[in-house]
């Protein structure tokens, strides 16, 4: 490549940023414990790289979409920075290892968020809301007020940023959890049946939420972002509990 | 008529989804696609399409066959029923090859955005905004639209989207359109009394002419979200003027080489005002100036309140051949421009629409990055003239943003090397000039508006925020002078 091509962004665009549309900020948080070894993470990796050519492939869907991968065992790790997906090389292969800490993943989701958000503000970028799509297929292994305290950071309605949340479960998820972590009005969440394959249900997953993706760019160009669940066979929305 | 029954055509691999039917290969015609819909609506109206381009004089035909993907025969059930039509494939150069080898159709998307960007993304490079080969993919868009307005039944596409609109600078500018099923032959607009034989036998005299003839049930034809005229509400048909607005859309995008999201806000604020990218160069003199025909037009195109003097494809044609000409490009005035009917009852030619301004810029091509670096340490340009007048300043200055994008990219693409001091000055040149920017655009929008004289209390209330502004602005700047003055003056 070459040293212009090297410093040239998307920001150096001569246009005032009236003229680009508003981007939808995607943030995948992918549980990758001990618990995900072996078939559940092959899989994973094998379908990730779906976000490059189904996203990243098409100029009009990658200009308004960008999308993060956060893995989380012990911590939490941006394995793919907020990426504009046609600017990627490669999908980082993920490895699992470690336990389950919820607390970490929240607290670094809520970092993220602050620090993505001022960055793209300063390089001429106007956001939507972002959402965060947690994948998991176990129970939080930290304490349960450690864990809830941080998500009641990255929930906090004062909070301008917060994110939506779409929250799928398979193998040990506990969908009481899952719907703890989703209990605001917009989020969802999903969770496999009981004893479901996760080396079948990750692909449906995975390739549903590509798809729901590239639909909301739709969306966006439409004047406002929706994002649509995606349908799948191998799972059923829990209800949100009620507050106590 | 052709016509087709389904178990004698040899269908090959599916091509592509769509909304509304599967695409598929013809292995024994390969320059064909067969098309197969979904679901089992009433679809008589495709042997009227297929039949439309028999009106056509040679010259417009001509221009069809080379530019659009018009159905050419009808596939049926054994019992008759339409499922399906054949239609010749986007040719090889409407497409573009990415890094990874792959072709994918030559979108607008490839061009209605930064030129930097698909270099980056896909290795796949493109003209530069304001470039004679973009004005000329204008052009030969308009030659097309005009030959679908060349008779007495008219054709709108009515969905002139990024997707159906394909373009290729391989043998000179041209584009090729596609989803043309979408299409509708419109009723007849001869006076009532004069018989016209609809292609599918339909007789059009018959109906009074006031009265819009559908020889079938209407159906429903959206637009692309981002490509839709905001003259047709949520729901309702694209018309004959969504088509004409549609090329003003492409013309500023595609000319211009950004998404400019107008519809929203016309929507929104019932005004519009777009500034659009000039390059130095042979026509810049001419483009740079408003009253060029060619913004005059793109306004009128854009406009919501006068939808009835949206300008016709082959008004565009002359000002475009002259512009191409002029930039050096193939101008390709070889052929002669379809001659249009003209409109029943014509009017005086219709004045600048009031709620649309299209205003030219001046544009230079961004500098390489060394001689940013170094032009930052010096007397910046930025500060030393009217930030307004040159977006030489502006390009300049926004190349030292930070990079929009987080990937692996970032760490390669940051400015390297700068101090501290040096990155913090420009960052402030940046602040500096695009408030400049923004404070100049409000101005002008928000007298724009005003005088527009729609929405009169919104615009009014929004100059009169801006007074607020700027006499605050004033009052900070009094102070700062006061209180550099002071000690001078004391002293
Ligand atoms: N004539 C053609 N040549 C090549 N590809 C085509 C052609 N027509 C359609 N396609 C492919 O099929 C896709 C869907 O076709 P389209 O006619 O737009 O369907 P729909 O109107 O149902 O969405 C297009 O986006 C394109 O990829």
């Amino acid at each position: 490549m070459t040293a212009t091509l090297k410093k040239m962004t998307v920001a150096d665009s001569p246009l005032s940023a009236q003229e680009r549309y508003s981007v939808f900020p995607f943030y995948i948080c992918m549980d990758v414990s001990e618990s995900m070894s072996g078939e559940p993470i092959t899989a994973v990796n094998k379908q990730l790289p779906l976000l490059r050519t189904s996203i990243g492939s098409d100029p009009a869907v990658a200009e308004v979409i960008r999308v993060g991968i956060i893995t989380f065992s012990d911590t939490a790790t941006s394995v793919l920075p907020l990426s504009d997906l046609s600017m990627v090389d490669a999908i980082p292969e993920l490895v699992a290892r470690g336990r389950t800490s919820y607390a970490a993943m929240f607290d670094h989701v809520f970092k993220v968020i602050e620090s993505d958000y001022h960055a793209s503000r300063s390089a001429g970028d106007r956001w939507y809301r972002p959402a965060v799509i947690l994948i998991s297929d176990g129970r939080p292994t930290d304490e349960s007020e450690r864990w809830r305290s941080a998500l009641s950071r990255l929930t906090e309605p004062s909070w301008k940023r917060r994110p939506n949340i779409l929250a799928f479960g398979f193998g040990d998820a506990d969908p009481a959890v899952l719907s703890a972590v989703t209990s605001a009005k917009a989020n969802r969440a999903f969770v496999a049946a009981e004893g479901a394959d996760p080396a079948t249900v990750i692909p449906e997953l995975l390739a549903g939420l590509v798809q729901s993706i590239v639909s909301s760019s739709a969306s966006v160009y439409d004047g406002q972002a929706l994002l649509e669940a995606p349908q799948l066979a191998s799972m059923r929305a829990i209800p949100v509990d009620e507050l106590d | 008529m052709q016509r087709f029954v389904l178990g004698e055509l040899r269908v090959g691999d599916l091509l592509a989804q769509g909304g509304e039917g599967a695409v598929y290969q013809l292995p024994l015609q390969p320059h064909l696609v067969f098309k197969a819909y979904r679901g089992d609506n009433d679809r008589g109206y495709l042997d009227d399409l297929v039949a439309w381009p028999d009106l056509l004089a040679e010259p417009e035909a001509e221009v069809l066959r080379s530019s659009a993907a018009w159905p050419t025969s009808v596939v049926t059930e054994e019992g008759g029923r339409p499922v399906g039509l054949v239609m010749p494939r986007a040719p090889r150069r409407f497409s573009v090859r990415h890094r990874d080898g792959q072709r994918r159709l030559a979108t607008l998307s490839y061009l209605t955005c930064d030129p930097a960007r698909p270099a980056k993304a896909y290795g796949i490079a493109v003209p530069p905004a304001g470039d004679a080969g973009r004005y000329g993919l204008v052009l030969a868009l308009a030659r097309l639209l005009s030959a679908f307005d060349s008779v007495e039944t008219p054709v709108s596409h009515g969905d002139l989207s990024t997707k159906n609109v394909l373009w290729s600078l391989e043998r000179g500018p041209e584009v090729y359109v596609i989803d043309c099923d979408s299409a509708e032959v419109l009723p007849s607009r001869a006076p009532p009394g004069c018989r016209v034989l609809l292609a599918g036998g339909a007789d059009a005299a018959e109906a009074d002419a006031a009265e819009a003839i559908a020889p079938h049930p209407p159906r429903r034809r959206a637009m692309t979200p981002n490509w839709d005229d905001p003259a047709v509400q949520k729901g309702h048909n694209p018309t004959m003027a969504s088509d004409r607005y549609s090329l003003g859309l492409i013309f500023l995008r595609v000319v211009g080489a950004a998404n400019f999201p107008v519809q929203a806000r016309q929507r929104r604020e019932g005004t519009l005002s777009v500034e659009v990218p000039v390059p130095g160069g042979p026509a810049a003199k001419q483009l740079l100036d408003g009253r060029h025909p060619l913004w005059e037009l793109c306004a009128r195109a854009l406009s919501v309140e006068a939808v009835g003097s949206r300008p016709t494809a082959a008004e565009w044609v002359e000002p475009l051949q002259e512009v191409s000409a002029l930039l050096g490009g193939a101008g390709t005035p070889s052929k002669r421009s379809p001659a249009p009917l003209a409109p029943l009852n014509a009017s005086p030619p219709p004045s600048r629409p009031t709620d649309v301004q299209v205003i030219p810029r001046p544009l230079r091509a961004p500098k390489p990055p060394t001689a940013n670096l170094s032009g930052a340490s010096g007397a910046s340009p930025a500060m030393s003239q009217p930030p307004g007048s040159g977006s030489n300043a502006w390009s300049k200055a926004s190349a030292a943003l930070p990079p929009a994008t987080q990937g692996p990219f970032s760490a390669a693409s940051r400015p390297g090397g700068g101090s501290d001091d040096r990155s913090l000055r420009s960052q402030a040149k940046v602040l500096w000039v695009a408030f400049w920017r923004w404070w100049v655009k409000a101005h002008q929008d928000a007298l724009f508006a005003l005088a527009a004289g729609r929405r009169k209390r919104r615009a009014a209330l929004r100059v009169l925020a801006l007074l607020a502004l700027d006499i605050v602005l004033v009052g900070v700047a009094a102070g700062i002078v006061a209180l550099v003055v002071s000690p001078i003056t004391r002293g």
